[in-house]
Formats: C-alpha cells, structure tokens, sequence
C-alpha cells in the first residue's frame, strides 16, 4: 500500500492548526471523513464540526455513511438541508451546475460556522482532483473555503493509505459524486429522475458491483462498470435489465468501455471546462 | 454523416471484427449513443477485454458512447 511522507502528515496537521476552529464539508466520501478525522486528532472535537448538505441529490447510504462514521470515531455532526433543487439555473443541469450547487452548500456552511463560531470552512478536495472538470471549486473560492488535503499535495492513494491506518471504514470505499452526476449536461435535474438513478443503483449494489454508475439518458439507462467487473454482468444479465427496468427505464444498456470518472465531460468543449488548479 | 449513415458503419465495423448478426440503434437525447444488440454467444466478448476496441471501432463511426442492450435479442426494444 502507497506510504505517506512524514512531511505531508506535518504540512496538513500545520494547516488545520492554522484553521484554529472548522467546518468540514462533509459527504461521507473518502476524502471528506478523513479530513474530518484527522482534523478532531489536532484540534479537539469541540473545534471540529462535520455538515452534511441533505437534498435528494445525495444517495441516501452516503448520508448514512457519513452519520455512522461520525457516530462511531467521535466527529461533532450535523446536517443541513440544502434547496439546490430549487434554483432554476441547478435545475436546467447546464456543464457548471457543479458551481450553483456548491454555492448553496458552502453559503449554508459560512453561515453555519458563524453560527458555531468557527472560523474556517474547509473541503476534501485532493491533490489528484487539480485538472478535473470542477466548477464548484469557483464557488469555494467566491466562499474562502479552503482545501487542506490539496494543500499539502495529498493524494487520493495517500488518503486512502492514511484512511486504512485510522481503521476508517471509507478508505476503499469507491468515489461517489452527488446523484445528479448520473445527467447528462442538458436533461433536466428532477427529484423524479434522481429517484430512478438511486433505485437502479440500489439494485446493482445488491447485486455485488461496487464501483459503477447509472447514467440517465431520458428513458434510456447506461451502465458504467468498472472494467475489473464488468465480466460479472453476463451472469446477472437478466436481474440487471429487470431492476433498472423498474426503476422506470425503457431500455438498459451497458457501456462497453465500462466505467471512467466523467465520462459526461466527453462531449464537453475546452472551453467550458473549469479545471481545479488552473484557478486564481 | 446521417444517423443512417452512422448505424451501417457501426454495424460494417462489427463484422470487420468478426462480431456477427449484431444490430445498431441510436439512442441518447443528442442521439449520441450505440446501442449494440448482438446473439447471446457475442456476449462474452463484447464484455470481455475485446469490448473496449470494438466500442472505439463504433465510436469511430460518429457516436460518443457505444453500449450493450441488456434485452434479449429476440425481444422487442
């Protein structure tokens, strides 16, 4: 397993000292629990505080993730309700609905953590995220959150290594970006549609496939398995068709090139890609 | 290149390949997908190390993704 650097376990203990008192953007995701982890061993749970944003464009067994986590390594949490869902300009799913998004999360956070008086707001962006299509990272900037598993250059295998020693449950647990991920720029985000992509989802997940993505194409669902169990699917062929068939899908196809992180960004021009690192 | 267009070379490029008696459809609300049906005895392939060649072999006739339909192939889509 990837060895992290002495240095980098410092640079991000310094970081978080410098914080004095935080608020933690908090998915339940890999990077976002070993923040909120590491951040309670430096600063003392009195100064940490874990918010999960709850709307329907989060997959229920993250958020139930992210309350047993907490519940079982003592991180101070609570959850908010984020009204994403009612923004027209989210809602139309355009290639920055990231950012609209975001801008209501980290918004509810400040205001959260002015609350709590705490003083920095901060996320799990990493080090391999610099390069990736982010526009939300532009409303975490418009929020002064700041990103302390990037700053100190850590990747996600260091996280997921450091995640391990910590005896986090997450540290393999696959990435899972917000439900709304499963649209393609353009189709509308409805509540309606992201129901069908949990239910289908749901289905496959207890079929055994972990890491796989149900894109929503109108009435048509694509599957997106990761190569290493994508030979799984002949046998289950059936099961599959009928489950994401009664999640309200005409027809159910699988991607022959299996899963790949963005894959709605194919059809994307340079242009409208907000990358991570190529930001003030 | 029409969508007609792009289904016979997506189909020619299959048997190019030796994948016989598959049928293409375009699917998708840009009409950017393939979707493939083939017999049940092309399954193993098409989702076997084979299947991301043949997906850039269709790609190639004008789609951005190409995908297996999960419906038998005698059923109606």
């Amino acid at each position: 397993m990837t060895t992290v650097s002495r240095e980098k376990r410092e640079r991000l203990r310094a970081i978080l000292r410098e914080c004095e008192s935080v608020v933690i953007g908090y998915s339940g995701g890999v990077d976002s629990v070993f923040l909120a982890r590491v951040a309670v061993d430096v600063l003392g749970a009195p100064r940490v505080l874990a918010v999960t944003g709850k709307s329907d464009s989060i997959a229920s067994w993250m958020e139930d993730t992210a309350r047993q986590v907490a519940r079982d390594f003592g991180i101070p949490w609570l959850e908010v309700e984020t009204r994403e869902m009612d923004d027209p300009r989210y809602a139309a799913n355009p290639s920055n609905r990231c950012y609209f998004c975001k801008s209501e999360l980290w918004t509810r956070l400040s205001s959260v953590a002015a609350e709590h008086g705490m003083r920095t707001v901060l996320d799990g962006s990493n080090a391999d995220d610099v390069g990736d299509h982010r526009p939300g990272a532009v409303a975490a900037t418009e929020n002064a959150v700041r990103s302390p598993l990037l700053e100190a250059g850590l990747t996600k295998a260091e996280i997921r290594a450091w995640s391990h020693e910590l005896g986090l449950p997450t540290w393999d647990q696959p990435a899972a970006p917000c439900l709304a991920s499963r649209l393609p720029y353009g189709i509308s985000v409805t509540p309606e549609r992201l129901r069908q992509v949990e239910s289908a989802e749901i289905a496959l997940r207890a079929m055994g496939f972990r890491d796989f993505r149900v894109r929503h194409h109108g009435d048509v669902a694509r599957l997106e398995v990761h190569p290493a169990e994508i030979a799984r699917i002949p046998a289950h062929r059936a099961a599959i068709d009928a489950a994401v068939r009664g999640a309200g899908f005409r027809r159910v196809l699988v991607d022959l090139q299996g899963y790949r992180r963005g894959a709605l960004n194919e059809g994307l021009a340079a242009a409208q890609l907000v990358q991570l690192g190529g930001l003030a | 290149m029409s969508a007609d267009e792009r289904v016979a070379a997506a189909e020619r490029a299959l048997v190019d390949r030796g994948v016989f008696g598959a049928t293409v459809e375009v699917e998708g609300h840009q009409r950017e997908i393939a979707a493939v049906r083939v017999p049940a005895a092309a399954w193993e392939r098409l989702m076997g190390p084979d299947g991301a060649t043949l997906a850039d072999a269709v790609k190639a006739a004008g789609f951005r993704y190409v995908a297996l339909d999960l419906a038998p192939a005698d059923a109606d889509a």
